[in-house]
């Protein structure tokens, strides 16, 4: 069963006198309980794709074409009051900075209460009792103390507990995460995952995952889509990008990461840098920093190649919980794809 | 423990900043002219005038007159006006009320007009009313008060006979001292003008305030968590922005509606209203010293209990502003 399913969607900043693509023919399918990851460095267009699930883009970015449809609902057409229903009750969000996110003025029992009341006929009292134990769900002691207590009382960590029992008030179906631990400290970044994590798997709740971090997303997804200059490049289960990547830009990514790196002493980088938004280049968008780059790379966009399912065993640091396959096969853009003939 | 060293202080910055204001209002007397001259006639000779003069203790050494001035004045006598030939402390609450009415009457208008025409320029910048309204708010910010009273007085009771140019009307007398405009349909009517015309240089200005901090707001982030969160708009604008947006403007709605009761000056002259704006006119004309140096006095007073009040308000809406509170 599809949850959601997002069909060559493209994004784009309408200015008085030009247009500028943001995202490029994007497409996305995701079922009930599945967790996917979408990585790519800044810029690339990742946050975009999330916020224009929920139609919360802001101008001058907008829809161009496409489509999102979620339980078979198009989400692209809906007005303001049906995205209000949907927002906060089947789709939630859990946003980027846990500093910014709640309102100073309001105390955290009003910011757990009203998304409740938002989306139910709940009495004070029963979106109280459902707060406090959401409260609990995240890990928070004292509730009752702490449901009277202003933001600006907690830490970041603690703030990002509140604005992740906030996404749980209404037993939402997908939750879409935007880099939920790059605002803070690395000590507390491992403990929010594992809470994000465990709590899906309790309560059966998809999510996308948006993050720069592949290691992060590789321990708690089963698929991965890799977004450069606004186009997926690789999309592919979990186990296999980590260790076959097929794109030269997911092997760069995968070269970067210290965990993933014992042997070498010097770290790898990415050459240059991700090209901004109007000055994509010609041909593949990744050529100019690729290693394997020949000459039709620089003329041609490759076309989407797909590939072989592989089977093997789960790396075993990903925590599984069914056994879903893939409903997309895997692909990757590029006309020279690396690991061809390996396993 | 919290409360009590807050009003310590308090009081403490109170007493300074009233030192400070009637220091500098007493030095100024001495500018102004012979308070000799003022109080007797022509055919008082120099020799008499140099008795009063001992005898009121005008020949003492600067200092020494100022600390009896601050004696006095703290036991509420601040002089004697030498044209009502009454204690000024008397002359000035008795106009008091008169003032006081007139500036809330001008506050209400301001307050209930520039909330929601601030906001509304904030939430919808490019509509034609929103335009309209900046435009407005620029014509009225640059329209000295006088102008617009005169103004005012032209066209409803001069040309539409409509409400009335001078003086407050039938009035009621409340707990033997506090005559109000508020109770009588007529004193009603009397204050509308002038409310207007004093409101006409705040309102412009709140206008512009309130759109600016609130189209700020909007763009925070707990506002888009909130629409992420799918609450309806009214409640994202009133509940999420609007607090957040008051926050800054209580402290300037302190220090302007201080401001307010010293712009009644140009307001009370220009409609005739009886307060005490009106009465340091009178007083400039007159040289009546005593009642311009309390004048002053009294208005830093005001000054200081308004921006005392707008801190405990600052406590009431800011939970930030806290003066001890454990992290969790």
């Amino acid at each position: 069963m599809k949850l959601l399913e997002i069909k060559n969607l493209t994004l784009s900043f309408q200015y008085p006198n030009k247009e500028v693509i943001a995202l490029d023919d994007f497409s996305l399918t995701i079922a009930a309980g599945e967790r996917i990851g979408l990585v790519g460095e800044s810029g690339a267009g990742k946050s975009l794709a999330i916020f224009s699930i929920l139609k919360l883009l802001k101008p001058p970015c907008k829809i161009k074409s496409g489509s999102i449809r979620f339980c078979g609902r198009e989400i692209t057409t809906m007005n303001e009051t049906e995205l209000n229903r949907l927002r906060g009750d089947k789709i939630t969000m859990i946003f980027q900075n846990p500093l910014g996110s709640l309102n100073p003025v309001l105390t955290v029992g009003t910011h757990l209460i009203e998304t409740a009341r938002a989306h139910s006929s709940l009495s004070y009292k029963e979106a109280y009792d459902l707060a406090c134990s959401r409260l609990n769900d995240v890990k928070i002691t004292r509730v009752h103390e702490r449901m009277r207590a202003y933001p600006n009382e907690f830490s970041g960590g603690m703030r990002q507990r509140i604005v992740i029992a906030c996404a749980l008030m209404t037993n939402p179906q997908l939750m879409l995460i935007d880099e939920p631990t790059t605002a803070l400290d690395v000590t507390i970044q491992a403990e929010i995952m594992e809470l994000i994590y465990n709590l899906s798997v309790e309560k059966k709740c998809a999510f996308i995952l948006v993050s720069h971090d592949l290691g992060l997303v590789s321990q708690l997804t089963e698929r991965v889509l890799v977004l450069y200059a606004g186009q997926i490049v690789e999309a592919n289960a979990t186990r296999q990008i980590i260790r076959y990547p097929h794109h030269p830009y997911t092997k760069g990514l995968i070269e970067c990461l210290p965990e993933f790196q014992r042997t070498k002493k010097q770290l790898k980088v990415i050459p240059g840098r991700m090209p901004g938004l109007d000055e994509w280049p010609v041909g593949c968008r990744f050529h100019p920093r690729c290693d394997f780059a020949k000459n039709d790379c620089k003329e041609k966009m490759p076309a989407v190649t797909r590939l072989k399912k592989a089977v093997s065993a789960p790396v075993s640091n990903v925590k599984r919980t069914s056994s879903l396959n893939t409903p997309v096969a895997p692909y990757v853009k590029c006309f020279y794809p690396l690991n061809e003939k390996k396993p | 423990m919290v409360v009590l060293s807050f009003f310590l202080k308090r009081s403490y910055q109170f007493i300074i900043v009233m030192l400070v204001i009637s220091f500098i209002g007493f030095s100024i007397q001495d500018a102004l002219g012979d308070p000799i001259h003022q109080l007797v006639g022509e055919s008082v000779g120099l020799a008499e005038r140099e008795k009063l003069r001992e005898k009121l203790g005008l020949n003492d050494p600067f200092l020494t007159q100022y600390v009896r001035f601050v004696k006095n004045a703290l036991t509420g006598d601040l002089g004697t006006s030498y044209f009502f030939k009454k204690p000024v402390m008397a002359v000035i609450l008795d106009r008091f009320p008169a003032t006081l009415e007139l500036t809330l009457a001008a506050s209400f208008i301001v307050i209930f007009l520039s909330i929601p025409l601030g906001i509304y320029c904030a939430v919808y910048p490019k509509h034609v009313l929103a335009r309209t309204i900046m435009t407005f708010s620029i014509i009225g910010i640059s329209m000295p008060v006088f102008l617009t009273g005169i103004l005012l007085i032209y066209i409803f009771p001069v040309q539409l006979g409509l409400l009335y140019s001078f003086g407050r009307g039938e009035t009621l007398m409340l707990f033997g001292f506090w005559e109000t405009n508020f109770l009588t349909q007529d004193g009603l009517l009397h204050i509308i003008l002038p409310a207007i015309s004093l409101a006409s240089i705040m309102l412009p200005l709140f206008i512009r305030l309130i759109r600016g901090r609130m189209v700020e707001v909007l763009s925070e982030e707990y506002i888009h968590f909130a629409k992420a969160r799918g609450l309806t708009k009214n409640r994202i604008l009133y509940v999420h922005a609007f607090r957040n947006t008051l926050i800054p403007i209580v402290s300037v709605a302190g220090v302007q509606f201080a401001t307010m009761i010293a712009y009644t000056i140009l307001t009370e002259t220009v409609f005739q209203w009886p307060g005490m704006g009106f009465m340091f006119i009178e007083a400039v004309t007159h040289s009546d010293i005593p009642l311009i140096v309390a004048y002053l006095v009294f208005v830093g007073f005001v000054f200081m209990v308004t921006n005392t009040v707008v801190d405990i308000l600052y406590l009431m809406i800011d939970p930030t502003v806290q003066l001890v509170k454990q992290k969790f």
